[in-house]
Formats: structure tokens, C-alpha cells, sequence
């Protein structure tokens, strides 16, 4: 797929597996099968040992993460089968194409309209006010600029970039490669103010002051590759991850993936449907770096503020992209902040993507930045109102940073603080605008949020599920007690031991009014408890306590195993199967579980995505001995609750190919034209195997051959005659059938029977091809004195050429008679 | 005389050892085992040692047969057309003999035959050509006292088989004659000579052959009667023999039959001949035809002669 990169993925192993590929050259069966079929040339981490960050890395599974470079003729669905298929990978995520999130334009009109818009008053990032009362950015924040590298030199950025840190991710070195998309996206977060020359950015500093901005950090992940904006997927995950460990707490990533696949500028039909399965399934191995990021940036190994950090964790702040669909990978995950982008006059940009998902919108059209080499350029698109976004999140670190500050506390700020401005909300809403004096004042004077006042308690198992009506708080804390005494006297912010909690903290989809439900667990069954629900502000001003309802929990129920389809008798496998099952484990009361799995033969069982619930169930086949197996799982709930299953499974022994028809002789009268031949018309495998063909020309002067990709078999005529094509079908086990084509290249008005070549001879054979029908023959060939030299008789056909041993044949005139279907055809030869 | 019949079945005996250890599938230059005496060829080719038919062409047969020859000049025209039902294979024949005996001993015969093919046209970008073989034999025959003679020939056979392309090859023929009132016989070799290479040089003899004749004949009043019988042992292993009668009546008018068996491949197949002839005041017309095989069939040659 034009979207994807050949030849590459990212495969998730378990911690066994990741062992044994780091350490050990040992490798499994398994894997060395995998190795072969695919032609791995490499598998190495992801993401690499990170030194002193290593613990935390390992913490979050991240060395779990390898990317795979196989052979680039494999398609990716096969490879997909065959590496899902490997014992411990629970997960396989093909290489994605990626590209800057920018619409060029050459339109120019008045400067830096983002940060301060004279034209159409209040539509811009509101930061002027936030530099007049309370900062202008400061150097304890650093931003992390996934991009293509930024001009580290450039005179209106240079005093804002880090001192270390920068790293360029394509050519795996500390070099940083100017490119005009990244150091366009790093003025507008922190061009260098006051300074008398170039752009303003929104955290730049105050040079004349003598105050530093944030600081920016090239992570680069782009170079001039193709158009200019497109690069290997997998690098951009490593560069988010440590990004946190190259101590940013800010990551800007103005990219998206490729969807765009035929190049004409629109995300239509196949690559609609495309963007929408990406949209709706985040890549693993990017969503854990940026789950990485936001837990571990500005943090120790432990995930505790480091003492020079101003903030705990990150925040991720990603482009919309600019196709103008409603969907928007990968910036839509729920662990980024998504940007939209709006024009000067405050409505939504034409190219922008759109939809719930997208967090917020900023100035992304017409943006005037720093450039290459020193310039300075308009640019477009929703990879321009991203870093409007980043500078006003490190406008927001700059000020309130400090111990005890959060990633969520910027996160609420950002986007609570942000405003709503009609143009983009609607049909294709992109979210409120940025408003970076919005996010100072929010919560300033916050008020103590409604009581909820509607709570409904039921059970669900041993569980409680308990459904209210959002309130518009920041959160709701639901407490859960034995006696109601405990819940009513509870201690809010610091809830006793004995009681049950579980937190919701409101998105923006819970404004007042919506539907909630949150399910309680790890309650005793059949137990009476008292339940409640409080809303509390951001500044943790609690409502009152809701009515206590009293509800008595159900029984435990066991765990389920599904194996969808499964036979009565167990599976049967054919030898040459690559097997992935899945096996789902559900608890009714929705309790977690740990599952145990004792293999009968090689087969093993792994989580798929790292998921509880879904596994798989793998069976490498051609390394199974034929037979019958029964493997065991077994799978318990936190309350004890266990459930087994077997699963009983055959291995068939292999067959070999079989030939189902005779291919018999390919007639070509067209000698201009190649023919073709259905391989797979003619073998086929008991086991339903796909078969490797290998076809030879026993006479490449009468005709050559080739396979064609759909798996046809090619014949290209040379000259007038017969010739035999060796056809060799082999499964995977190396069984292989034979059988011969014949080959008959007859011009259309050639006579049935012919003498190909010279009549003329030396020595050697002299051919007699006869038509496509076997018939009755005779052949003789008779001397001028009446001496019949040569004689056969019998039913011949192209299949069955005669040939005649002519250095047998004394030199003379020779008179060949052949009768074939009762006509009589004669060729005179002379042999020399 | 009983010790030199002894040394005919010893001498085809060693012939036959001589046959080729991988024999190819026939022999070269095969127009030389065709009859070119239509007397003999309405006999199917029996009657090599028979001194009543006309010996102009005894040097492409059996040279030891001119001592006791009846006339003492003969000289003969043949014309033949070979095998015209296999297209492809036709051929004229055109052959002028004559033998004589110029003294009382020894008797000298020359013969000629020309064996024209259809134009051919082989699609060698050459144009089309003649293909036209031709043979010439001298021989010679001496008899010693009233019942034996020898004889024998040298001969030389040519086929220019393409414009660029022709063979040719040297052979002889030594034959031993027995001659009485009633019985005549002879015995010797036929056409041994040199081998023919081909153009990729692989060799190939010619169609060689030990043969034995033997040929009773009878006269009661007008009616003649001629019993002649021919065995062939070709060098390649193969045998052919021929069995042939002749009635005359008044020695003015002969009709002859004959049949000949012949191995797969040997130099003359198998067939069935007939033949006519008439003889008046030295002049003789004969003429045959050849019938029962699916190569030579409806083959004839006609002959006419003069002797004195």
C-alpha cells in the first residue's frame, strides 16, 4: 500500500522474546522460520537502550518494541500472518509514510496576525496580554521540536536553542540539517522578542530585557527525502520517547500520516477508508511514546518531578493535518492535544482536519515565521496553528511551572482556557480557539461546581456501575463503604482505606448535563455498600455529597473462554498453516484476570496488543510434528474465580503437490504474441497450500518462459516448432510434482504437420511435428533408390515429436512421408 | 571345380563378418544396387550368371559372364523411370551400355547411367537445382577353358546432390563364373569400394554385397524355359534374395516373372516384377515393371539393343 513502507515493521514481543532477541543469538524455531521466509536483514530496538533513562524505558515495555527490515517483495498482509504467527509478538504494525502537516502559499499580508490581530480583533492566541502582565516565556521550559531540523543559527532563533540535546533521527546522529517546515514551526514558538530584528514568538523571551524564551530542541525527523516531506514512520515514535529523556516537556509535532496515496491533493475513496482505520487504531508503538513522554517527561526514573524540572510529565501537542477529512492520525489519540487551524478572520481553514477529536484551533493560515538561512516566510496550514498551540503551552509552563505542576493541570489550562468561536464548531468543529489569557485566568476564581444530584447505583457482578449526570466539574469522585457513616464523613481529598474510589475526570465531551458512568470495582460479592458521588473543581472546591444509595453486589461469576468457531473434535491444521487464533477471556464482573496456557505441542498463546481480554493462539505448523495435542488454558478473576479450557488441536501430516490436469500443448500461431498458461489450473495442493512454480525451456530457440506476478506462466515464441517447458510445483515442505508442457509454435497458415528449421542436414535430429490431436501416424523416410531408412508407426501428436537420427542416415536425397489423420504430407531432405 | 564351389559359401561367410559392429540405417550411393538390365529387372534381378540375356551392361553386374556371351557385340539404351508413386523420391534413368568380345578369352563391356532427380527446390535461398547422379563401369572378363571365367569391373558412381554439393566413390565388382550347357553360376562381390563421408565426416560404405547366382535354363522345340535364382549378403548384414523365370518362345518373344525378398533397408527392397521382350535379327526390345512394394511400385525399364 503506497501509504506504507515496504519492507518494515514494528513488532511488539513479550519480555521473554525481547530477551532473547537482545541477549541471547540463540533464536527460536520460530523466529529463525521467520527469518528465512521474510528475509529479515535486521531486527533492532525501537527504541534504543536509553542509558540512564533505560529503567523507566523498560518500566513502559518500550524495549519490547523491534523494528523488522525484511525482504520489500513480501506484502505486508503475508508478513503480518507470518510474524503475528511467532510465539511472543503480540503485535505487528506495518512501517507508515509521513509528512509535514504544511500548505505552502505565497500570499503575503500582515505579520504575526496569530499573536496579535489588529484586522479581526480576537481572533488570535491572546498572548499580548499574558507578555504585558505576566511572562514572555522562560528558559526552565524546553520544547521539544519533532520536526525537520530548524536552523540552529538563525538570528532571530539561535539565543532560544538548547545548548545539547538535538538529535537528527535519519541520519541517526547529533547533526541538525536546516529544513524550511521546522525552522518555520520553531519561530512562531519561540522566535527571539525584542531583539530589534526577524518575527515575534509567542515564548520567546524578552531580549531587550535580557530575558531568554523557552528553549527549543531539534528532534529531526525530516530531511529533503522525496517531495521534501515525507520519511520513515518509525523514527518519529523513538524521537517522541525521547524527546522526554532529552528533557523537553513540550513535544511540538506538526505531522501526520500519508494518505494522499495518488498524489492529487484529495483523500478520497480507498484512501478515505484508509485514514479512518488509522484514525480509529492508533499505532502501539506511538501511542506508548507518547504515553512515555507524558508520564516521564521532566521526571526521574520513578516518575517523580526531577527538582529542575518545572513540570511533572508532557504534554504532546500534535497537527490536525490539513486534508480536509474528519479524521486525523496520529495526532488524534487521546494522549495528544490536536490542533486545528483557523483563518485571520476567525473561521475555519478550508484544508483543516475536522471533528470532536480535535482540541483546540489556532492561527494556521498566512503565518509568518522564520525561514532557511536566516529569511523569513508566509506560510500555511495546520502544521503553523500547532506551534501557535506549543508556545502558548510553554507560555503557561513558563509562568505556573514549578514543583507540583502537572502535564494535566497545562493540559486543562490549554484547552479550558481556550475559547469558543462559532466558525469552528458546527458541522466541522476543530474546537475552541487558543487563548493564551484565557488559560492565565482560568480557574482564578473558579466557583464550587454543581452537587450531582441524580446518581444511580447498580450491580454489575461483584461490581457496582454507577451512572450520574455531568454536573460540568472537573471531576467526580465516587466513593464506595460498608457502613454509610465512612462515605458521608469521608475526607475527600484523602479518602480512608476502607473506603472504594474511582475518579472520572471530565474531557471536554462532559460539559453539564451528559450521561456518565463509571464502573466500581474490586467490591466484596454479596456485600451491602453505601455509594456516593462528588464533584470537585480544578482547584479542588467539592460540591456536596450526593444522596448515599445502598446496593448489595452480586456473586462473583468465573471468567469466560471464547474460542470463536471452535470445532467439535479440536482443529485440524494442515502442516503448511501458519495458525493465530484469537481466544477472548471475559469476567462478567468485569475483574481482571491472569491467564495460564500449557502448550500440548509448540503451540503458545499471547496477548493481542498486549490486551486482557484478547489473545491469540499461534501455531507454527511446519515446525509441528504431525499429530494430536491438546493444550490447556486456564484463567482466574482478582476474586479467585477460575475457568479452564483445552484446546485440542491436529496436526495433518503434508501432501504433496498434485498435478489435476495434463497441461497438454499450448498451441501459439500468433509468433508475435507470448502465451500463457494458469498454473494453478493445472496444480494444486491437498493441504491448500500456495505452490512456488519453477518453469525451464527444454528448447529455448523454439520458445522461452517466464512466471508473470499474477502467477501465470509465460511463453514467448522464438520460431516455428515444439519444445517441452518443465513445470516444477513445490509447496512448503519442498514436496514438489512435475510434469511437462508442450509447446507448439505453428504459424496459422503452416501446414498441421512440419519439419521445423533446415531440410537441409548434416546430421543431428531431424524433427517431425505433428497437429494438437493425438491420431494414427506413420512415418517413413525413403531413400531415392525406394529404401525406406526410417519407419514408425503409431499414435502421435505435438506432444510426441518424431526425431530422427540423421548421422545415421547416409548422405543423399531423402523423401519424408508422414500420414497423420489420413492426409499425406512430404518433405524433401537432403542429408549432407 | 567342386573345391571352387566350396569357396563360395566360405567367401560370403567372410563378407558377412564384415558387416558393420553399429550399422548405420542404410548405405550410400544407392542408385548402385538398381537393376539397369530390363531382362534381369522383369526378373526381379535373378539371373546375374544367365549368359542369354543381353550382357552390354555385365559391368555393373557380373563382369565374369562377358567370355560366354552369344553375340559377340552387343550394345544397349535403357530408359527407366524409379519409384514415381513416392513423391519426392522419382527419378529418370537413363543408361548406354556396350561389351564386346575382342578376342576369344576375354570380353570388355563400358556402361553408363544417368539418374536425373525432379528440379528441386530446397529453400536454402540457393534457387532450385537437378540433383543428377551418374555412374560409369569398365569391366573385363576372361574365361579359362569352357566352364570358368572371371570378371570384373571398376566403377565409379557420382551424385551431385545440391549445386554446392556433390559425392562420388570408387567400386568394383569380382565375380567367378561356372558355365555348362544347362546350369550357369557364378559368384563374387558386388559394388565393395570405397567408404563415402559425409559432411560432418561420418563414413558410410557402400551397398556391398557377397552374391551368389545361379541360373538353369532349357529349350523343348520352340519353348525356352530359364530358371534363375540370386542371393545377396550385403555387407551391413542384411540379405536379399531373388527368384526369376522366363519363357521364350522361338527366341523371338520372352515374358518373365520374378519376385525378390529383401531385409528392411537392403539396398533393393522387396517386389514383385514382371517383364516382356522380343528379339529379331539382333535387335531386342525388353521391358519391365515393378509391382508389390509401396516405395518402388509401378517403377519400368525399358531397354533396346542390337547384337551381332
Amino acid at each position: 500500500m503506497a501509504g506504507l513502507e515496504p519492507g518494515v515493521a514494528l513488532v511488539y514481543v513479550s519480555e521473554d522474546l525481547a530477551g532473547e532477541l537482545e541477549k541471547s543469538k540463540q533464536r527460536s524455531t520460530e523466529w529463525k522460520l521467520l527469518t528465512k521466509r521474510l528475509n529479515v536483514s535486521s531486527a533492532t530496538r525501537l527504541f534504543p537502550d536509553a542509558g540512564e533513562f533505560e529503567p523507566r524505558t523498560r518500566a513502559e515495555g518500550l524495549h519490547r518494541w523491534y523494528v523488522l527490515h525484511y525482504d520489500k517483495e513480501v506484502e505486508t498482509t503475508s508478513a503480518r500472518r507470518l510474524i503475528e504467527a511467532v510465539p511472543g509478538v503480540q503485535r505487528m504494525e506495518p512501517g507508515r509514510r509521513i509528512r509535514c502537516c504544511v500548505t505552502p502559499n505565497d500570499t503575503y499580508w500582515n505579520r504575526m496576525w496569530g499573536m496579535n490581530n489588529t484586522t479581526y480583533p480576537g481572533f488570535d492566541v491572546n498572548c499580548k496580554p499574558v507578555w504585558d502582565t505576566y511572562t514572555m516565556g522562560n528558559s526552565s521550559v524546553t520544547v521539544a521540536v519533532v520536526d525537520g531540523g530548524f536552523q540552529l543559527t538563525h538570528p532571530d532563533l539561535a539565543a532560544n536553542v538548547a545548548t545539547s540535546g538535538h538529535y537528527n533521527y535519519v541520519d541517526d546522529n547529533s547533526t541538525i540539517l536546516q529544513h524550511f517546515h521546522g525552522t518555520h514551526v520553531a519561530g512562531t514558538i519561540a522566535a527571539v522578542n525584542n531583539n530589534g530584528t526577524g518575527v515575534t514568538g509567542i515564548a520567546g523571551g524578552n531580549f531587550a530585557a535580557g530575558k531568554a524564551g523557552v528553549k527549543l530542541l531539534s528532534l529531526q525527523v525530516f530531511k529533503t527525502l522525496d517531495n521534501g516531506q515525507t520519511a520513515s514512520a518509525y523514527d518519529f515514535s523513538r524521537a517522541l520517547k525521547e524527546a522526554a529523556d532529552r528533557g523537553a516537556i513540550i513535544s511540538q509535532n506538526s505531522w501526520g500520516h500519508y494518505f494522499d496515496f495518488n498524489d492529487d491533493g484529495q483523500i478520497t475513496g480507498y484512501e478515505l477508508t484508509y485514514a479512518r482505520q488509522a484514525h480509529e487504531n492508533p499505532e502501539r508503538s506511538f501511542t506508548q511514546a507518547v504515553d512515555y513522554f507524558n508520564k516521564y517527561a521532566g521526571c526521574d526514573n520513578n516518575g517523580n518531578q526531577l527538582s529542575t524540572s518545572p513540570m511533572k510529565g508532557g504534554v504532546v501537542i500534535f497537527a490536525a493535518g490539513n486534508e480536509d477529512i474528519p479524521y486525523g492520525s496520529p495526532g488524534n489519540y487521546d494522549g495528544c492535544v490536536s490542533v486545528g487551524a483557523i483563518n485571520r478572520n476567525g473561521s475555519r481553514a478550508y484544508f483543516t482536519n475536522y471533528g470532536d477529536w480535535v482540541d483546540v484551533c489556532a492561527p494556521g493560515v498566512d503565518v509568518y515565521s522564520t525561514y532557511l538561512s536566516g529569511q523569513y516566510t508566509y506560510m500555511s496550514g495546520t502544521s503553523m496553528a500547532c506551534p501557535h498551540a506549543s508556545g502558548v503551552a510553554a507560555l503557561i509552563v513558563s509562568y505556573f511551572g514549578g514543583q507540583g505542576f502537572t502535564a494535566d493541570e497545562l493540559r486543562a489550562r490549554l484547552i479550558g482556557g481556550a475559547k469558543t468561536i462559532g466558525a469552528t464548531s458546527g458541522s466541522k468543529p476543530i474546537g475552541p480557539l487558543v487563548d493564551a489569557w484565557g488559560a492565565f485566568q482560568m480557574n482564578a476564581g473558579g466557583r464550587t461546581p454543581d452537587q450531582v444530584s441524580d446518581a444511580k447505583v447498580s450491580p454489575a457482578g461483584h461490581n457496582l456501575r454507577v451512572e450520574f449526570t455531568s454536573t460540568g466539574a472537573y471531576a467526580y469522585l465516587i466513593l464506595a463503604g460498608k457502613s454509610k457513616q465512612a462515605v458521608v464523613n469521608a475526607n475527600f481529598a484523602d479518602p480512608a482505606s476502607n473506603l472504594i474510589t474511582a475518579t472520572k475526570i471530565a474531557s471536554a465531551a462532559d460539559a453539564a448535563g451528559t450521561p456518565q458512568s463509571v464502573m466500581l470495582a474490586g467490591l466484596a460479592p454479596d456485600t451491602e455498600y453505601y455509594v456516593a458521588v462528588v464533584a470537585y473543581s480544578y482547584d479542588r472546591k467539592y460540591a456536596p455529597l450526593s444522596e448515599v444509595s445502598k446496593v448489595q453486589t452480586g456473586k462473583n461469576e468465573k471468567p469466560v473462554i471464547e474460542i470463536p468457531d471452535y470445532p467439535a473434535g479440536g482443529f485440524r491444521f494442515a502442516h503448511h498453516s501458519i495458525i493465530s487464533l484469537p481466544v477472548r477471556f471475559t469476567d462478567p464482573d468485569g475483574d481482571a484476570m491472569s491467564v495460564t496456557f500449557k502448550t500440548g505441542g509448540r503451540a503458545s498463546l499471547d496477548p493481542n496488543n498486549g490486551s486482557q481480554e484478547y489473545y491469540n493462539f499461534k501455531l507454527m505448523c511446519p515446525l509441528a510434528t504431525p499429530g494430536d495435542y491438546s493444550a490447556t488454558v486456564e484463567v482466574v478473576d482478582e476474586v479467585g474465580a477460575k475457568t479452564r479450557g483445552s484446546i485440542q488441536y491436529t496436526v495433518l501430516p503434508n501432501t504433496p503437490p498434485q498435478m489435476v490436469k495434463d497441461p497438454g500443448t499450448l498451441l501459439i500461431e500468433d509468433t508475435t504474441r507470448p502465451g500463457d498458461l494458469t498454473l494453478n489450473d493445472y496444480f494444486s495442493d491437498p493441504d491448500g497450500e500456495e505452490l512456488f512454480f519453477r518453469v525451464t525451456s527444454m528448447d529455448t530457440k523454439v520458445a522461452t518462459v517466464a512466471l508473470t506476478e499474477d502467477g501465470k506462466l509465460a511463453v514467448t515464441p522464438v520460431s516455428q516448432g515444439v519444445c517441452k517447458v518443465k513445470i516444477s510445483a513445490e509447496d512448503h515442505e519442498s514436496e514438489r510434482v512435475e510434469a511437462y508442457l508442450t509447446v507448439l509454435v505453428r504459424p496459422k497458415d503452416a501446414p498441421e504437420v512440419f519439419v521445423p528449421g533446415n531440410t537441409i542436414l548434416t546430421g543431428g535430429d531431424l524433427t517431425v511435428i505433428l497437429g494438437l490431436e493425438e491420431a494414427p501416424t506413420r512415418i517413413r523416410l525413403i531413400s531415392a533408390s525406394g529404401v525406406i531408412v526410417y519407419s514408425d508407426e503409431g499414435n502421435f501428436s505435438a506432444a510426441t515429436p518424431v526425431e530422427i537420427d540423421m548421422d545415421r542416415i547416409a548422405p543423399g536425397i531423402y523423401t519424408l512421408e508422414v500420414i497423420y489423420k489420413e492426409q499425406t504430407y512430404s518433405y524433401t531432405i537432403v542429408k549432407r | 571345380m567342386k573345391r571352387s564351389l566350396l569357396l563360395f559359401p566360405f567367401l560370403l561367410l567372410c563378407i558377412s563378418a564384415m558387416a558393420e559392429d553399429k550399422p548405420v540405417a542404410n548405405e550410400a550411393m544407392g542408385l548402385l544396387g538398381l537393376p539397369r538390365n530390363s531382362v534381369r529387372s522383369g526378373m526381379a534381378g535373378a539371373g546375374s550368371a544367365s549368359v542369354t540375356a543381353p550382357a552390354a551392361f555385365a559391368a555393373l553386374e557380373n563382369p565374369s559372364v562377358l567370355p560366354f556371351a552369344t553375340n559377340k557385340v552387343e550394345a544397349a539404351l535403357s530408359y527407366g523411370r524409379w519409384s514415381p508413386s513416392t513423391a519426392g523420391s522419382l527419378s529418370d534413368n537413363i543408361g548406354i551400355a556396350v561389351a564386346g568380345k575382342p578376342f576369344r578369352a576375354l570380353a570388355l563391356s563400358l556402361a553408363v547411367v544417368n539418374q536425373v532427380h525432379p528440379v528441386m527446390d530446397f529453400g536454402d535461398g540457393k534457387g532450385p537445382f537437378n540433383p543428377i547422379d551418374g555412374i560409369a563401369s569398365l569391366g573385363a572378363g576372361v574365361s579359362f577353358g569352357r566352364h570358368f571365367s572371371l570378371g570384373a569391373s571398376v566403377i565409379y558412381v557420382q551424385q551431385r546432390l545440391m549445386a554446392d554439393y556433390k559425392l562420388s566413390a570408387f567400386a568394383f565388382n569380382a565375380m567367378a563364373q561356372y558355365h555348362s550347357e544347362h546350369f550357369d553360376a557364378a559368384a563374387g562381390v558386388i559394388n565393395v569400394g570405397s567408404k563415402v563421408k559425409s559432411e560432418n565426416g561420418t563414413e558410410y560404405p557402400l551397398p556391398s554385397s557377397g552374391r551368389l547366382s545361379g541360373v538353369y535354363h532349357s529349350a523343348f522345340g520352340h519353348h525356352g524355359i530359364e530358371a534363375a535364382l540370386d542371393a545377396d549378403i550385403y555387407f551391413s548384414g542384411k540379405f536379399g534374395a531373388a527368384l526369376g523365370l522366363q519363357y521364350s518362345y522361338d527366341n523371338l518373344i520372352y515374358a518373365r516373372a520374378g519376385y525378390r525378398y529383401a531385409m528392411q533397408g537392403a539396398a533393393l527392397p522387396a517386389h514383385l516384377a514382371l517383364g516382356l521382350g522380343v528379339k529379331w535379327k539382333g535387335f531386342r526390345l525388353d521391358g519391365s515393371f515393378l509391382t508389390a512394394n509401396p516405395t518402388i511400385g509401378n517403377s519400368f525399364l525399358i531397354s533396346i539393343g542390337y547384337c551381332y
